[in-house]
């Protein structure tokens, strides 16, 4: 009996900071249903919101894609493909990068390695904003402002943070793993590839969900090198469609944009969370 | 098949530590080599290097005719068996085995098989050959059920049988075991011990082997090495280091239980033969296998007699025969069955005693016990530990 009571005070618990928690959003897909007049009201505290929309608008989905950009529905469509082009190549990139550099940081010995690891490190303590100015003018040099590079190419020179969880990773498998490898006739690089990767899963689940989670939301970053509209992503299109329809008269299609959005990330995070948790919590135990 | 040679190879940590101290060593082809010794006494060492997985301070290793210092391990035409099996996690049993054999394939691009039908039937072929291959070396060693079981989901003499198939179904000119059945139960090593002795009859293949245990060399070995502290104490057949081991180390590292160690003093008898001198008691040297020439060759000199616990009997209660014997208390009987072990206290020291269990009569601990020591049995050590050898016989 004290065990039910007790069950039923954690679950309440739970239950209300998870209502907390998705209340924003809730209030988003009812604002992108309402009608506009219903919508400005809610934003001005003017009128209430309902549970559900009276009347809902599914049409406003369709109508505010289609008025991103200047084109009808090509300012969406190339911001999205933007989007998708410079999450995959920044996952695949960093994942390659700093499982391969995580590798050498544990398994191989050179001149310099450890002194080599510290610096690493110390770049994580470095805050972004003040590399800001010295890489957009390398940039500018390379001619690579106002093109997806700047945001692509980084990646594949590893993140200092992934590289260390990676290197804590692979610490923890067995030396002789590798040299097994190397009788069988592996070299560093086919090591890498055919035995450390497939073992690293769950740092690789981490990494991959991590970094699609924070490129796909970057604005900061597509916002200083990117300026013309066909080359925007999604997240400075969308922004551009803020200062365009950003009225009280139009925030239902704000609404429905931004969670167009957001599509993407809940469903690679749903997919992945089993991975993903599993991952966190082993890595928090190793090390 | 191939021979190996080591030529004064040594390997040196920084600059002081000797971890392996000039080593030379011929291995023939076909010869199941057993390197043992304590922890620490440069034994793997040795053996990494042969694969070279470790550096080469000095000297040279070659296997057939061939100079290997700077070849990489997989040029070396060697398969190693590790402690820890070393089995890829996530490759299946099958995986783990043609891992070695994949990578050589002569065949191996995936995508010129798209468009050349030639080289896709030639890369078939090779495929069918590993497969082949793989279940060979499975059916030798009772796998074959196993094949699709991940290496997580196998026992550890499982596990054990495929990091041996690893290494088998590489065909390989040397085999290099490093310590595999030290992660088994006593009674598995028995079983493996018997089946890499048997897979080594009909292979007829080179192969060393490292362990710290003394037994398993024993029953594995062609020819043993003990080494100590970097250093070969002794090269031989198990028998030969058995019977006559090169010194007092060797002496007391090989047999079971070890061999007791008397620390006493030659001594001259006025009729110019020797005795040895220990807790009072004198022990006559004229019977033995050291004759007056040898012995006066060492002087008055301190020395150590070793004697086997299988070479001291057990004497009735008044009746010495007027021999000396040693005298003392038993401290306890380990009973193994048909064989028992008798520890007796003598002063300060524990002298054990291995005897047949149906001798043992009515013999308790803590009753008194009579020794005989049978000094044409025994091994004579200098002072520095080197053995005495046999001048007479």
């Amino acid at each position: 009996m004290n065990r039910t009571l007790w069950k039923i005070c954690q679950y309440s618990i739970l239950l209300a900071g998870a209502a907390i928690l998705l209340l924003p959003l809730w209030w988003m897909f009812v604002v992108s249903l309402e009608t506009p007049e219903r919508a400005g009201a809610a934003v001005t505290g003017g009128g209430g919101l309902s549970l559900w929309p009276p009347s809902p608008q599914w049409g406003n989905y369709p109508h505010a894609l289609s008025r991103m950009g200047s084109v009808p529905w090509q300012g969406f469509l190339n911001a999205l493909a933007n989007s998708i082009v410079v999450t995959v190549l920044v996952v695949i990139g960093t994942v390659l990068s700093s499982s391969l550099v995580g590798f050498a940081f544990a398994r191989v010995r050179f001149r310099g390695s450890r002194g080599l690891f510290l610096l690493m490190l110390a770049t994580m303590m470095l805050p972004g904003q003040v590399t800001i100015i010295p890489l957009f003018l390398l940039f500018r040099n390379l001619g690579w402002i106002d093109s997806l590079l700047p945001l692509i190419v980084p990646a594949f020179f590893g993140n200092a943070f992934f590289i260390f969880m990676y290197r804590q990773f692979i610490a923890q498998i067995p030396e002789s793993l590798l040299e097994a490898a190397k009788v069988d006739g592996y070299t560093l690089i086919g090591i890498w590839w055919r035995i450390i990767l497939p073992l690293c899963r769950p740092v690789t689940a981490i990494c991959a969900v991590f970094t699609f989670i924070y490129v796909w939301n970057d604005f900061m970053g597509p916002l200083i090198y990117l300026h013309s509209d066909n080359q925007a992503t999604l997240a400075v299109a969308l922004n551009s469609f803020r200062n365009q329809y950003g009225g009280l008269e139009d925030v239902q299609l704000l609404m429905a944009a931004s969670l167009v959005t957001m599509i993407p990330c809940i469903l690679l995070f749903s997919a992945s969370q089993r991975h993903f948790i599993e991952g966190l919590a082993r890595g928090a135990v190793k090390g | 098949m191939a021979t190996v040679q080591l030529k004064a190879l040594s390997k040196v940590y920084g600059t002081t530590v000797r971890a392996v101290d000039s080593v030379d060593l011929s291995i023939s082809d076909g010869e199941f080599i057993v390197l043992v010794g304590p922890s620490g006494c440069g034994k793997s060492t040795t053996l990494r290097m042969i694969a070279g997985l470790e550096d080469i301070s000095s000297g040279t290793i070659s296997i057939g005719d061939r100079i290997v210092n700077d070849v990489a391990p997989k040029d070396r035409n060697i398969a190693m068996v590790f402690q820890n099996y070393a089995l890829y996690p996530h490759l299946n049993v099958r995986q783990n085995l043609s891992f070695g054999l994949e990578r050589r394939r002569t065949f191996k691009s995936r995508w010129r098989g798209i468009w050349d039908s030639a080289y896709r039937a030639r890369r078939h072929a090779e495929h069918l050959a590993i497969r082949a291959r793989v279940d060979a070396a499975a059916r030798t060693l009772s796998i074959e059920q196993l094949l699709h079981r991940p290496p997580r989901e196998l026992s550890g003499g499982q596990r054990q049988r495929v990091a041996v198939g690893r290494a088998l179904v590489r065909d390989p000119a040397v085999f290099l075991f490093d310590e595999p059945l030290s992660n088994l139960d006593a009674l598995l090593r028995g079983e493996m011990r018997t089946e890499l002795r048997i897979l080594h009859r009909s292979l007829r293949a080179t192969m060393v082997y490292v362990t710290h245990d003394q037994e398993e060399a024993m029953s594995l070995a062609d020819r043993m090495v003990v080494m100590k502290d970097g250093v070969v104490q002794q090269i031989g057949s198990p028998t030969e280091i058995y019977e006559r081991p090169a010194n007092r180390f060797v002496a007391g590292f090989i047999g079971t239980p070890p061999m007791n160690m008397f620390d006493g003093r030659l001594s001259r008898k006025s009729d110019g033969t020797f005795s040895f001198r220990w807790n009072q008691s004198e022990f006559s040297l004229t019977e033995t296998q050291w004759d007056a020439a040898a012995l006066s060759a060492i002087g008055e000199k301190a020395v150590t007699m070793g004697v086997r616990p299988d070479r001291l009997k057990i004497m009735p209660a008044g009746d010495t025969q007027g021999a000396a014997t040693i005298t003392g208390t038993i401290a306890t009987i380990e009973r193994y069955g048909p064989l028992a072990d008798i520890v007796t206290q003598v002063s300060a020291m524990r002298v054990t005693t291995r005897t047949a269990t149906d001798s043992l009569g009515p013999l308790h601990e803590g009753d008194t016990i009579h020794l005989r020591l049978e000094t044409n049995s025994a091994h004579l050590f200098r002072e520095d530990g080197k053995a005495v050898t046999a001048s007479k016989r």
